[in-house]
């Protein structure tokens, strides 16, 4: 039975975490997790670390971590019509944000995304071709002016997507405080890396794991590692699990191209084997593999080289033996993502048939 | 020294895995060493203690080499691949390449030979392949994830020679010098790394790990003597090791790049000064860890860095080992 209900799953989708304004995702992980841990503890940066000491008599230290931060927009610029001009903070593609609504500032202002309507477009034959960049794309907060605009946001204020979380393809609505339904497709935003979080909480308020077991949500992924790095140098811990909401591009694509997805929806959680920032030890990757063998867990590969994680980041000063485990998201770094809650609980599955093994891990770090 | 060059720089070690290469050279090493140990990302450290009234010395040179990983496996058994390290797509056409199973492929892409020959074109990494011989991809003997290394024969062409060489010849410098040198004063960290090619993370934290007074990277160099360079640089083959000053990634520390020096006129040893404008090596790792590690970098020159035929002249690799010798013996007065 998993400690995580719809009701906490949501929040942490709907959450406003930007980069650098993290606080709200940090506060609500906090307070779910503060009956369930021994420690908390938030450094400089804003990462927030929670600890839970293990029942066994060894001193095996394992370290999950997932960042709490999406990407997003911010405001650089406030025009005479009272529109907002933006930039993105971390990888953004502009061609899905035409048309969306965003929620902007401390204050979760409603606004849209404007883009002009078909009807202009069919007069200009360039429009029509037009692909939008962050810099053609304003937010229409309903200001008559820029003085009306300036009142309510400022400058620097960050804009994310008003995406509901929700179910896909189900007949009956879910009870919110009910335990998270085991199958089925859910929709919504920033499950890069709500997703990774939720799995490191899911761990953190079910039973005591025999190893203490720390967690480490991170700030600032999404623009460079950076909450990451600020808290490496800290890191002493004998295994790091990186867990993620990764790209899932299972899709139809041009006709007579070889189709090669990052991640399947549905084949179960996603194992690195290397990514562009960095390489999985053998021996990780390998105990990773045996487990899900062993306890019959589905998992595919990640296609290899291609993106980066906090891995890289925690890697910069200590060689500490760390393997990256994701969740499959389809359409991240966009407005809604969809993932498959099988996936997710698969993940958390494996996760936990790592750590209930405290021997093999003692022997995995060269601590038995 | 061409011994131990010839051997190992025909060792497999992509980046990552590097198990190969670290364990013939902990064979060599393991006899001079007072310790041999290895951290979790698969450094290798052989340390030579001093006699206490020196410094804490790294020298460090990586054990990876260029090379390709498996993306893909298409139904017929062509394996879709991406580079590790920096490679032209040039060079590509017609290479082998080796696994770590011993498994050897050969190199196309979806345009075939024509077009790359009749028509010069040259396409995307998306469109390469590696063909292994074999009928469907049931047959195999590889897979997603599997990395591989081009097939570079060591080939001696009397003082000079050619292979794969960046960096087994800062490997093989290492190894000579732990054998050969006389006392040192100074605790000398001789540091084989890995994952350097795919932007020095074993260097990393290696230098964070064992916290160096002073970090000196041994490492191949782009000689510029060749026909009308794009990227004009003054070193020669075969006109002594460099020493470095700058790179695109770090400006050498002054102190230590004039002890080299120092140390080369001292000795009567030829040397060049290196100033390149791309490219970089472990030390700029070294350096920029902890509070910061004074570091430098000495380099054979090499024509034809990253392709199958990497060109050193024995001369600069037995100077650069005098080089070290005269600068690693001595006391360092700042």
């Amino acid at each position: 039975m998993t400690p995580l209900t719809t009701a906490l799953l949501r929040r942490l989708s709907e959450a406003a975490g930007g980069p650098g304004n993290e606080g709200a995702v940090r506060d609500l992980i906090a307070r779910a997790l503060h009956p369930h841990v021994d420690a908390l503890h938030i450094d400089a940066m804003g990462n927030l670390t929670a600890i839970k000491r293990g029942r066994g008599e060894g001193d095996l230290r394992v370290a999950l971590t997932a960042h709490m931060d999406e990407v997003a927009l911010f405001i650089t610029e406030i025009d005479s019509n009272g529109l907002l001009h933006v930039a993105a903070s971390g990888g953004v593609n502009a061609r899905t944000l035409a048309g969306k609504g965003v929620l902007v500032g401390p204050e979760q202002l409603p606004g849209v995304i404007g883009w002009p309507p078909p009807h202009l477009q069919r007069h200009n034959n360039d429009e029509s071709k037009r692909v939008p960049k962050i810099e053609d794309l304003v937010i229409d907060i309903g200001a008559a002016d820029k003085e009306a605009a300036a009142a309510r946001v400022k400058i620097g204020q960050q804009a994310l997507f008003a995406t509901r979380f929700g179910f896909l393809g189900r007949d009956q609505a879910v009870a919110e405080e009910a335990p998270l339904p085991q199958k089925g497709r859910i929709k919504g935003k920033a499950f890069d890396d709500r997703l990774g979080c939720a799995a490191a909480m899911a761990l953190l308020m079910g039973p005591a794991l025999p190893c203490d077991l720390h967690a480490i949500f991170t700030v600032q992924e999404e623009v460079g590692v950076r909450g990451a790095l600020a808290a490496a140098e800290m890191l002493a811990v004998d295994l790091l699990l990186v867990l993620e909401g990764t790209v899932c591009d299972d899709l139809p694509g041009p006709v007579d191209e070889p189709r090669f997805p990052t991640t399947r929806l549905g084949d179960g959680p996603a194992l690195t084997q290397r990514d562009g920032s960095y390489v999985v030890q053998a021996a990780v990757l390998q105990h990773l593999l045996r487990t899900a063998a062993a306890h019959g867990i589905p998992y595919q590969f990640k296609h290899p080289n291609a993106g980066g994680t906090d891995a890289s980041g925690f890697g910069r000063y200590r060689a500490t033996p760390t393997g990256i485990l994701s969740t499959p998201c389809r359409y991240i770094h966009g407005p809604v993502a969809v993932a498959e809650l099988g996936d997710f609980h698969a993940l958390i599955q494996l996760l936990r048939a790592v750590l209930a093994d405290e021997a093999a891990l003692a022997r995995l770090v060269g601590r038995s | 020294m061409q011994e131990l060059v010839r051997e190992l720089s025909t060792v497999f070690g992509p980046p990552g895995a590097e198990d190969a290469v670290r364990e013939r050279i902990a064979h060599h090493v393991t006899p001079y060493a007072d310790a041999v140990t290895i951290d979790a990302m698969g450094n290798l450290y052989a340390l030579k203690r001093g006699d206490g009234s020196g410094r804490r010395i790294m020298l460090a040179a990586h054990m990876d080499e260029i090379g390709v990983i498996v993306t893909q496996v298409e139904e017929d058994g062509m394996l879709r691949f991406s580079g590790l390290g920096t490679l032209g797509r040039k060079m590509l056409l017609g290479q082998r390449v080796r696994f770590g199973n011993g498994a050897v492929g050969v190199i196309s892409h979806n345009g075939g030979v024509k077009a790359e020959i009749v028509e010069n074109e040259t396409p995307d990494w998306p469109k390469w392949f590696i063909d292994m011989g074999v009928q469907g991809a049931a047959a195999l003997p590889v897979g997603i994830g599997d990395v591989a290394v081009f097939d570079r024969p060591f080939v001696s062409l009397g003082r000079r020679a050619l292979g794969g060489f960046d960096d087994r010849i800062g490997c093989a410098i290492l190894v000579q010098l732990l054998r050969t040198l006389p006392a040192s004063p100074h605790d000398l960290l001789f540091t084989f790394t890995v994952q350097e090619e795919v932007g020095v993370r074993g260097a990393r934290v290696a230098a964070f790990g064992q916290d160096p007074e002073i970090g000196i990277a041994v490492d191949v160099t782009p000689a510029g003597d060749t026909p009308k360079q794009l990227t004009p640089a003054a070193v020669k083959l075969g006109h002594g090791p460099a020493i470095k000053i700058a790179d695109a990634q770090m400006i050498a520390h002054p102190r230590l790049r004039r002890a080299l020096i120092a140390a080369a006129q001292r000795e009567g040893i030829p040397f060049q000064p290196e100033v390149l404008t791309f490219g970089s090596t472990d030390a700029a790792a070294i350096q920029a860890a902890r509070a910061g590690v004074i570091s430098g970098a000495v380099s054979v020159p090499c024509r034809y860095v990253h392709t199958t035929s990497e060109m050193i002249d024995f001369g600069d690799v037995e100077h650069a080992v005098a080089l070290l010798t005269a600068f690693l013996t001595a006391e360092v007065d700042w």
